[in-house]
């Protein structure tokens, strides 16, 4: 369709009046206008809307997300009665709940956050993006998630990623239940990037232990957001820092301390130019 | 009393040859339809999910680009620039220079102004000795490995102790990738944890127009043999490729164009120094690697996003190329024959790699030896009409009408060649393909098998 030509103009000239191409078309107008011209054409919509039904009534699975679609423009409250959750085609689900991520409804995403997270192999950050998309008004249930299903690591994960993404400080609060109750990896970093990002230097009690993590991963993420928080190094902590075994822990010590401007500078490269006890005496002369 | 034994030889090879010929036609007509069904519904999602889409790529991972590059002095520059113009939040570009002879790393460094950088390395894959990290300084996300000759896949290696990003993409220094390819081939990463590695189409560029190498406009070559791999890379891509991803059972992702997660690749040991068919054994060894320790994962491949690649245009280079071709895929097989028919490695073990076992490795002999033996029948006026048909309708006539049903797929999809008169080319060439050119092929995949015996590692 021409993006000149005016959508009543085109509207006129369509053969089929109320098909399904007269609805995609409708559909690349729907969000250009506004007031009583957006009225109007969600208006023409709704006539064609049995064949939208034909389509959600097919069998192929294809027409249905379509049928899913095109509803969700012109009757979103009613999209989620044809959601279909197809163990064999995750993908086809997902692209359906994707269609749905903007009801208007809590309820209804509520009910979408589950399905989301019983759907298998599906990655966390794709989850997460979805939940950013719904917007913030799903935090109080994120934050139920976060404080109560210690026993589904990945879905605290997916909520912590989400409420950081948001830049939500909700549940800061959480910091001390978090960093003691929980035992996976994931949860542990991703709840120190999230207090990175937060800045919340009352936590650097609680963060500290974590340096000593035996997982990397937590690792990075705790000295990544102690060195954000704090311009306090120990020499013990240098040292275990910049001799840590994995070599992702170093470089991002170093990336952070370039970025800091309480922190004499030190280059990247300094890794395995400097032997520890240089960068020991650059840090702290 | 001999005459008749061998006539009654040749006879029996013939139904034998026949026999090969019919299941060969079934299996790529089975394969056809299911790369239809997953063209289908691949494009339904395409048309509520665009790659650009935001949801998609708030969370694309980042991804390094490894260029390897061995006295590629006129390409490199060019190469790079169209690299600098790809579209994805948080991509890097490692050109590795493989110990170049020419004024490839002088050109590189002059142009993009690099200067000497540091670079952690994150893994310990054995390798020839890196000489120096460049940084651009007009780009900073262009990065430039010099390192000791060892090699396309030691050179690939180095890029992957040197990638920082969880994902790298692996293409030659003469593909051109689409600005929006890396976006769309990065796709089945986000959607899926199981994903470890990702590929597209390679697309012949003979023929079409760029600029800052980029495409501007898509033509059909001018070269004769370019035009026959533009109708065998659709087949291939389009008929194969789709339908055995489709399977779960993907042997190939072109060392051209594929992305690949770095974690399982490192653990895996990278590529394999010592074979010419690199790309396709890493898939091989993954698949094995996976089986092995239980790990679930999917090697995807996907028909839209495009790198385009010249082919080679004169019979010589092409035989070569062909010959390379056969070699590498004979090495893969070879070293994981273990795979082979096993259940552990589902439909990789059972369905792929009796496949190309049987119709990719054993079929150019039978096929060759079957023209003549058909030739023989047919000059001692052995065979019967019914027989003639039958013969030419397996051998000839379902090759072109397979051929022709790629061109449908091409067209009910992705539809790159624009013009009429593309298409009436494109049937041309896939009718003319199969008197001569497909004899050819297998010609020049016999000698590759009789190189391969001979245990020739060159690349030419």
């Amino acid at each position: 369709m021409h993006n000149e030509i005016h959508p009543f103009d085109g509207y006129k000239k369509l053969k089929k009046k109320h098909s399904i191409r007269f609805l995609f078309y409708l559909e690349e107008y729907v969000d250009l206008l506004k007031g009583k011209e957006k009225e109007r054409l969600l208006t023409l919509g709704r006539l064609s809307l049995k064949n939208v039904y034909r389509f959600l009534r097919s069998r192929d699975k294809g027409k249905i997300v379509y049928g899913i679609h095109l509803i969700g423009i012109f009757h979103p409250e009613e999209q989620y009665k044809f959601l279909m959750i197809n163990s064999n085609d995750m993908n086809m689900t997902l692209t359906a709940i994707r269609e749905m991520h903007a009801v208007d409804d809590i309820h209804i995403k509520e009910q979408l956050i589950r399905i989301l997270f019983k759907l298998p192999n599906i990655s966390y950050i794709y989850i997460s993006n979805l939940l950013v998309e719904m917007g913030s008004d799903i935090v109080p249930f994120l934050r139920q998630i976060i404080e109560n299903r210690f026993t589904a690591p990945n879905e605290q994960m997916i909520a912590i990623e989400t409420v950081r993404r948001l830049r939500n400080m909700d549940c800061l609060d959480l910091s001390e239940i978090i960093l003691n109750r929980a035992q996976d990896p994931g949860v542990l970093s991703c709840w120190l990037r999230y207090l990175e990002d937060q800045k919340d230097s009352q936590q650097l009690d609680l963060i500290h232990p974590f340096i000593e993590h035996p997982n990397p991963q937590v690792r990075t993420a705790a000295i990544r957001v102690y060195l954000t928080l704090s311009d306090k190094l120990t020499a013990e902590d240098i040292v275990k820092i910049f001799n840590d075994s994995n070599i992702m822990v170093p470089i991002n010590a170093a990336e952070i301390i370039e970025k800091s401007s309480t922190f004499p500078y030190l280059s990247t490269g300094s890794i395995e130019e400097l032997k520890w006890k240089d960068i020991y005496k650059e840090i702290l002369i | 009393m001999i005459k008749d034994i061998l006539f009654t030889m040749i006879a029996v090879f013939n139904y034998v040859v026949l026999i090969y010929f019919t299941t060969l036609n079934i299996w790529y007509f089975v394969l056809n339809i299911i790369a239809y069904r997953g063209l289908k519904s691949y494009l339904v999602r395409l048309k509520l999910v665009s790659p650009n889409d935001k949801i998609l790529m708030n969370s694309a991972p980042p991804v390094t680009l490894l260029t390897p590059a061995f006295n590629e002095s006129q390409n490199c520059v060019k190469s790079i620039k169209s690299q600098l113009k790809i579209k994805y939040p948080d991509m890097r570009i490692l050109f590795i220079n493989d110990g170049s002879t020419d004024d490839t790393l002088a050109k590189m460094l002059t142009t993009f102004k690099m200067e000497p950088a540091f670079l952690p390395k994150v893994s310990k894959l054995e390798t020839r000795d890196v000489k120096q990290i460049y940084q651009s300084q007009i780009y900073p996300k262009l990065w430039l490995i010099d390192k000791e000759n060892g090699k396309k896949a030691d050179a690939l290696n180095v890029g992957i102790n040197y990638c920082q990003t969880p994902l790298f993409c692996a293409i030659d220094n003469d593909s051109m990738l689409e600005e929006d390819s890396i976006a769309r081939v990065v796709v089945p990463f986000i959607e899926d944890v199981r994903t470890i590695v990702s590929g597209g189409i390679i697309r012949i560029a003979n023929g079409c127009e760029f600029e800052n190498g980029h495409i501007q406009k898509v033509d059909l070559p001018k070269n004769i043999w370019a035009r026959f791999q533009v109708m065998e890379y659709l087949r291939a891509f389009y008929g194969g490729r789709l339908a055995w991803d489709k399977l779960d059972a993907s042997l190939i992702v072109s060392g051209a164009f594929g992305v690949f997660r770095h974690s399982i690749v490192v653990a895996a040991g990278g590529y394999l120094h010592e074979t010419i068919g690199e790309d396709m054994e890493l898939i091989v060894r993954l698949h094995k690697y996976c089986g092995d320790n239980h790990i679930p994962y999917k090697i995807r491949y996907l028909p839209d996003p495009i790198a385009w690649t010249e082919g080679p245009t004169t019979l010589k280079t092409l035989g070569k190329q062909r010959d390379r071709w056969q070699r590498g895929l004979l090495d893969s097989v070879m070293r994981h024959i273990s795979i082979l028919f096993r259940p552990k490695y589902k439909k990789v073990g059972m369905l792929a790699m009796p496949f190309y076992f049987i119709y990719e490795m054993i079929g150019p002999f039978i096929e060759v030896t079957g023209y003549i033996a058909f030739l023989l029948f047919l000059l001692t006026g052995n065979a019967s009409t019914s027989f003639i048909v039958v013969f030419l309708l397996v051998s000839i006539v379902m090759g072109m009408c397979l051929s022709v049903f790629t061109l449908v797929l091409e067209e009910i999809s992705f539809h790159r060649y624009p013009k009429f008169k593309h298409m009436v080319n494109l049937i041309f060439i896939a009718i003319i393909e199969n008197l001569g050119y497909r004899q050819l092929n297998s010609w020049w995949r016999i000698k590759g098998t009789w190189s391969y015996m001979r245990k020739n590692q060159s690349w030419y």
